[in-house]
């Protein structure tokens, strides 16, 4: 099982390509691009998100809880989406 | 990231397109918001005769607005911030110098009927996939907060106001137009061209602005018994729905008396605030994406648009289905009725054919033969169907699938062995909900499904587990 915050973040960049391959020309590829602004998620693509990390981590990412956790939609950014897959597989330990 | 509005200008008539960049259906973003007021702030009334909004994405004129924004929201005052945007350029296109036509071919939910209520008038496409639905109270438990509860009172009367807005009632166009949501019904094939001639025709050379508010609103005579039958229905929902009900149904009410009045409003500020605080919102909101990742975890997929044009040979007497596909027009879908055969089938590429079959209504025993098999275990009542296939078919019959979630139901997709995943859940209920919720965890565990969001969506179907509830599975586990 994946566990290093490396590690985590690449395959979720990977990930993001594959379910919002429209980027932002502007944006970086890192962890301080913003899902919204950067990516262009939408209400279908956190879905599609959501069920792809489950399966890619084998544990229960269910982006919703993570989305209503902030208080500003721009503080949703590809790291804080790695810490939040952190913080899940450890609680599945 | 291209601009959400294409516009142009044939003639004396703007046409204003949206296609949403990236996305499977059109949402009213905040880029999109921006590009309306700067183009109704530059238009003068002398530029032209009609502004007419139409959608070039198949299968949606516009779906919502941001909902990955809305579902962060803590407060009122969050809400407001982050709808203002939409606000002022619904606000703008209520004010545009030119009388404005909305011309929807597609699905137009919640905040998008909202915009074409903002529109002086409204024209739909008569296929199956142009469907009128407030979304805000049934899907996400949250007020409509682009006008519908003052507009649609005054628009259809009460009573089919509350139908649509309460009661979640979906509409195509030609039950629009009876309800007077709609002025006109154009025919979905050529749609371009029947809506060029009727812009172009004599009759709608004077169009003048006319908003919904400035309307006369007129009370039915039978105006009290409706308003007690609406009352007692609110008194048998689910306990954490009927605040948020009664509060629009008496906003609905306000708005026929005329403008609201400050005790009225500082009641419901009140009253909307402490949604933010609710379990309720949280878990409808959440339910939306539920059920997009039972769709995703079935096909494979999270869009609503085909990859390719569907044509179906279907047989010609005895099947209730085949009646059903036949007369939904729905773009992208070609059905023929055939006596000479028994079997369904999906006419690929090169005239391939494709046999499966459809078991229509319950059956004990459901297992599938040696092609697909699509299950309606109880035709058209409940919104979900259960799909026997070989993963290698998948690609070939996924446009079918996606056409048949625009036809009415989810496809709930499964390998070719076993038996019914419905008919298990189905036979549980007999013994309660904790048998179903037992039975699922064995599904589950026994990898019949991908993901828990497919019986949660299967659960909700049969069972009318409210949206306000969340998940069945997250809620049964909770309760131990």
């Amino acid at each position: 099982m994946m566990r290093d915050q490396t590690e985590i973040l690449a395959k979720i960049l990977q990930i993001l390509d594959e379910v919002c391959p429209e980027r932002n020309a502007r944006a970086t590829r890192s962890a301080q691009a913003s899902l919204i602004d950067d990516y262009y998620i939408d209400s279908l693509k956190v879905a599609e998100l959501s069920l792809l990390l489950e399966e890619t981590f084998d544990v229960s990412v269910f982006l919703p809880h993570l989305i209503a956790s902030v208080r500003d939609p721009h503080e949703l950014t590809v790291g804080a989406l790695a810490e939040f897959v952190q913080s899940n597989l450890a609680e599945s330990v | 990231m291209a601009a959400p509005f294409s516009i142009h200008k044939d003639e004396d008539i703007y046409f204003v397109e949206l296609d949403t960049p990236g996305s499977s259906v059109n949402i009213f973003s905040r880029a999109a918001a921006a590009q309306i007021r700067q183009f109704i702030q530059s238009l003068k009334a002398t530029d032209a005769s009609l502004v007419v909004f139409k959608s070039t994405k198949p299968y949606s004129f516009l779906n919502g607005t941001e909902l990955v924004l809305t579902a962060s929201t803590r407060s009122l005052e969050d809400a407001a911030a982050l709808s203002e945007d939409t606000r002022q350029a619904y606000r703008a296109i209520e004010q545009c110098p030119v009388p404005t036509v909305s011309a929807i071919h597609g699905s137009c939910f919640g905040c998008g009927v909202e915009f074409s209520l903002c529109t002086d008038y409204r024209v739909a496409a008569d296929s199956f996939d142009t469907c009128f639905y407030m979304t805000e109270l049934k899907d996400y438990y949250f007020p409509p907060i682009f006008g519908a509860l003052e507009k649609l009172p005054r628009l259809l009367g009460l009573r089919a106001a509350v139908d649509f807005l309460l009661w979640g009632e979906k509409w195509r166009a030609e039950q629009a137009r009876e309800r007077n949501l709609i002025d006109h019904v154009l025919g979905a094939e050529n749609f371009d061209s029947n809506l060029r001639a009727f812009l172009t025709c004599g009759a709608l050379r004077n169009l003048c602005k006319r908003p919904i508010l400035e309307s006369r609103a007129s009370l039915p005579a039978n105006d009290a018994t409706d308003r007690a039958a609406i009352r007692n229905r609110i008194d048998r929902l689910p306990v954490e729905q009927r605040g948020l009900y009664s509060l629009c149904f008496e906003a609905m009410l306000e708005s026929l008396q005329g403008p609201c009045s400050h005790e009225f409003k500082r009641k419901s500020t009140a009253a909307f605030q402490s949604i933010f605080h609710s379990d309720a919102w949280r878990n409808a909101t959440a339910f939306f994406f539920i059920r997009t990742m039972a769709r995703t975890a079935s096909l494979g997929t999270s869009s609503l648009i085909p990859s390719d044009p569907v044509t179906l040979r279907l047989p010609a007497s005895g099947s209730e289905y085949a009646r059903i596909f036949g007369d939904r027009r729905l773009q992208g879908l070609t059905v023929h009725r055939d006596a000479a055969i028994g079997r369904p089938e999906l006419i690929g590429e090169n005239a391939m054919r494709q046999p499966f079959d459809v078991q229509w209504g319950y059956a004990a025993e459901v297992r599938p033969g040696s092609v697909p098999l699509i299950y309606f275990p109880d035709g058209e009542l409940y919104d979900v169907c259960e799909v026997f296939i070989a993963p290698e078919s998948l690609p070939r019959f996924r446009s079918l699938l996606v056409l048949i979630t625009h036809l009415g139901w989810q496809p709930l997709v499964r390998r070719m062995e076993g038996t019914s995943v419905l008919n298990t859940l189905i036979e549980a209920g007999a013994s309660g909900l904790g048998h179903v919720h037992r039975e699922a965890q064995q599904l589950l565990r026994a990898k019949v499904l991908r993901h828990s969001s497919q019986v949660d969506v299967a659960v909700s179907s049969l069972y009318d587990f409210p949206p306000s509830r969340g998940s069945f599975m997250s809620h049964f586990a909770r309760a131990g």
